[in-house]
């Protein structure tokens, strides 16, 4: 690599090391842009205004905070308690089949162009007690980070399924602006290929747990 | 209108910021109220403040952050009564997600606004429902969600951290040292290894960057366009959104994919932080490989 570019590399190698010895992630994140930022020719000030509009650009992501006081407050007043007695009642005792299930209808969110912003709204207040209802306590760890697990398998190869999904647009333009004549169609009829694959390989894993715990 | 949406979320960080702050209990009371406090100064006035100033308040964000002192308070158990009404709130968000949605849709407005709109929406449908439901007193409700965003902590930044260190990294040319990497280490006529590389590329910037969207254009100008579609004629639909989804392997197994890794293990309370990395490492795995083969077999078949 030239010399006069190794900052990019230290900010990258910033990055990795912060990732592999676990260190605070905001700090790690905000010091790599620090580096690749001052080490590329910028000002203090001027990587401040950078920093600061970035973030206020970005405010959608995290308008999911909106939803935490009506979820709290039904769980205070005892819907997981709920879930768990009627899941019981139910006799429903197939948490794999609970978890692929929960999968395949984010795909179909996905596949309708729905941001539901499952993990929030739905994985903690609905389907972790879902599925952790009829297992064992030791188990619940595992049965918990599985539903997280099944939000993001149906979530991400799911909204690819969708020709306005963001990512989708995203690289119809990518390519467009490169000079490739694209297709919306084509490129997500290509995309049914992971989805069905992250189906089968979610479906294998969610068995498996649970098999580990009828043993 | 989007304005609007993050003034209310503004006013909700107040809110919790106040509460925090009048929590006797709460171990770190001051600096995780001044936390929320500031956050919600820069959702509330933002647009407001000169970008220098909200820079240096983000800056003062990660500070707190990492001297350890945003801290979640204690959480009382919860009532053991509930009924079935208790999922009426939890499903009206993705109803009124759906049906803004649909509006927009069927009106041809922008969807992905429509939907941030309809979370809002159902947001405050969800919470006057809940109200009503339960008969809570205001105070609690708003102690309840103080407490729910409190385990999430810091985590709530670090999207949007992620998305400004994008833009300095366009800033200081990471993509161009990235592809110039590749094409040092492979020669062009090899197509198996060009494809290996653009795959790994893709996943690996994705684990760096949290997400497919910093990477793709990346990715999609270094390699992809210029080393596998313009010299081997390959149908660039297909390879394009194999491209893209192979980043998502590298999504499955980052911390920096804070949204989709971190806060679950936050918002489910579990005790490693890697819970959900180390289930999904396996799987995403096999779906590199298995997009790795297809790829090669379009591109070589």
């Amino acid at each position: 690599m030239p010399k006069e570019n190794n900052v990019q590399g230290w900010a990258v190698l910033l990055l990795l090391a912060g990732l592999l010895l676990r260190l605070r992630t905001t700090v790690v994140v905000l010091l790599s842009a620090g580096v690749a930022g001052l080490g590329c020719g910028l000002d203090g000030r001027k990587l401040l205004e950078i920093l600061g509009q970035a973030f206020l650009e970005n405010r959608t992501l995290t308008l999911f905070l909106l939803t935490l006081p009506a979820v709290a407050t039904v769980e205070h007043y005892g819907l997981k308690e709920w879930i768990g007695r009627w899941i019981h009642h139910r006799g429903w005792h197939r948490p794999a089949q609970l978890l692929l299930g929960y999968q395949f209808f984010r795909v179909v969110c996905g596949t309708l162009g729905l941001r539901l912003n499952g993990h929030p709204n739905l994985v903690r207040p609905l389907l972790a007690p879902m599925v952790c209802a009829e297992t064992p306590e030791e188990q619940h760890e595992t049965m918990k980070a599985a539903a997280a697990a099944a939000e993001n398998y149906g979530n991400f190869y799911g909204q690819n399924l969708s020709p306005v999904g963001g990512g989708v647009l995203m690289a119809f333009a990518t390519m467009k602006g490169l000079g490739y004549e694209m297709s919306l169609w084509r490129m997500v009829a290509f995309a049914t290929f992971p989805c069905a694959l992250a189906l089968l390989f979610g479906a294998l894993q969610f068995r498996h747990l649970s098999r580990r715990h009828d043993a | 209108m989007l304005e609007a949406v993050y003034s209310l979320v503004g006013l909700m960080l107040l809110w919790f910021a106040l509460l925090t702050l009048g929590d006797q209990e709460h171990p770190r009371r001051l600096p995780t109220g001044a936390f929320w406090l500031i956050l919600g100064i820069l959702f509330g006035a933002g647009s407001l403040l000169p970008h220098w100033l909200a820079g240096l308040l983000v800056v003062a964000l990660v500070l707190l952050d990492g001297l350890g002192l945003v801290k979640a308070g204690p959480t009382p158990p919860s009532l053991p009564a509930g009924s079935a009404r208790l999922t009426i709130p939890i499903l009206l968000m993705p109803a009124s997600i759906l049906a803004a949605s649909l509006l927009c849709r069927w009106r041809g407005w922008d969807l992905s606004q429509g939907a941030l709109l309809g979370l809002a929406l159902g947001s405050l449908l969800a919470l006057l429902a809940a109200w009503g439901l339960t008969g809570a007193p205001l105070q609690e409700i708003g102690h309840a969600g103080r407490r729910l965003n409190d385990t999430l902590g810091a985590l709530s930044l670090l999207p949007q951290l992620l998305a400004s260190l994008g833009v300095v990294f366009a800033r200081a040319g990471v993509g161009d040292w990235l592809a110039g990497g590749v094409l040092q280490l492979v020669s062009p006529d090899q197509r198996v290894a060009l494809v290996v590389a653009n795959c790994l590329a893709m996943a690996g910037l994705a684990a760096l960057t949290g997400n497919s969207f910093a990477a793709f254009p990346v990715v999609a100008q270094g390699i992809l366009s210029p080393l596998l579609l313009k010299p081997f004629g390959s149908d660039p639909n297909a390879l394009a959104m194999l491209t893209l989804a192979v980043g998502a392997s590298g999504t499955l197994i980052t911390q920096m994919a804070a949204n989709f890794n971190l806060v679950p293990v936050a918002l489910l309370e579990l005790k490693s932080s890697l819970a959900v990395i180390r289930l999904q490492r396996p799987v995403a795995l096999a779906l590199f490989l298995g997009q790795l083969l297809f790829m090669i077999y379009l591109t070589t078949g």
